[in-house]
């Protein structure tokens, strides 16, 4: 079965959101989340993806485009079920590409709070060592108060 | 293409001399940066971009290491906050040039943060901003108009 990207993916709005992304949680975020990533995700069987990951990883990058495909490819993986995946994101890390390290371990933290491992509690994003609840226990400050 | 290097760290560290994980990303090659900049300026007409494109520092790296590197994780961000402190301003009205502004997103990223150039005197609070979007160039914008999460902002100020 072949892979035909462009057929499935909204490159355009990944593009953006790929360049425009601060941080890794950022990336995973919003490509987990986007609608055709799923819809990749859905299409085509783990070996496939993983075989077209591996066919245009080991070649020489030389567009956006393709880059982007290659988190896209990575992110689709990481919607499907834990067992199918599990040792190749696990292997992300051997890459070259940036944040992949980082990609894997937001899999592994949604997959370790996850007790059945299933698609949709994976969904949620959970940050190592960081929450809501302790981020902001600042002193709150305003010029009123002075 | 990108050029890839070594993974490049610098020393910089918070008031209370803590050490800030950082890193300075790979150089972008001169094509790159003309498609990323026609890229985001097709899409942003509004946004006045002040610089090109480089990889070499980030958002947080443009508010809190002056430029020099990239700073990417919220955890870090959350530490200058504290330990360089930063004083968390509620209420909008009381923001002024050169107050820093944060992006949270509902997983609890720090997604964004930017420097405050000017907020409005009447409702609604939608600062002008100084910032830098990824490996995009720095932009002059209104806060609500960027990839980022408007709806979960927060200001700060450093008092003394």
């Amino acid at each position: 079965m072949k892979v035909d990207l462009d057929k499935v993916l909204n490159l355009e709005e990944l593009k953006i959101k790929f360049f425009a992304a601060n941080t890794p949680f950022y990336l995973y975020e919003h490509f987990s989340k986007n609608a055709s990533v799923m819809q990749l995700s859905l299409n085509y069987t783990s070996e496939i993806l993983i075989k077209y990951f591996k066919n245009i990883a080991r070649k020489k990058i030389d567009d956006l485009e393709t880059l982007v495909k290659i988190y896209a490819v990575v992110i689709a993986l990481t919607l499907k079920e834990y067992s199918e995946v599990f040792s190749f994101i696990k292997s992300l890390g051997s890459y070259r590409f940036r944040w992949f390290n980082e990609i894997k371990e937001i899999f592994m933290s949604q997959s370790s709070t996850s007790q059945f491992h299933d698609k949709t509690s994976r969904k949620i994003i959970v940050l190592p060592s960081y929450s809501n609840e302790t981020a902001y226990d600042i002193t709150a400050f305003d010029s009123k108060d002075k | 293409m990108l050029i890839k290097r070594k993974k490049s760290k610098i020393i910089t560290q918070t008031r209370k001399k803590k050490r800030i994980p950082n890193y300075q990303g790979c150089t972008l090659s001169t094509m790159y940066k003309r498609q990323l900049h026609l890229l985001i300026t097709r899409k942003y007409r509004n946004a006045r971009f002040r610089s090109a494109p480089t990889n070499v520092y980030n958002c947080h790296g443009l508010v809190f290491a002056s430029r020099r590197t990239g700073i990417h994780k919220p955890e870090v961000v959350k530490k200058i906050i504290d330990e360089d402190e930063y004083k968390l301003i509620r209420n909008p009205e009381y923001v002024k040039p050169g107050d820093i502004i944060l992006y949270h997103s509902a997983s609890g990223d720090i997604e964004h943060s930017g420097i405050i150039i000017e907020m409005p005197k009447t409702p609604p609070w939608v600062p002008l901003i100084w910032s830098k979007w990824g490996m995009y160039g720095e932009a002059v914008h209104r806060a609500n108009h960027c990839e980022y999460n408007f709806a979960n902002v927060m200001y700060y100020r450093i008092i003394e």
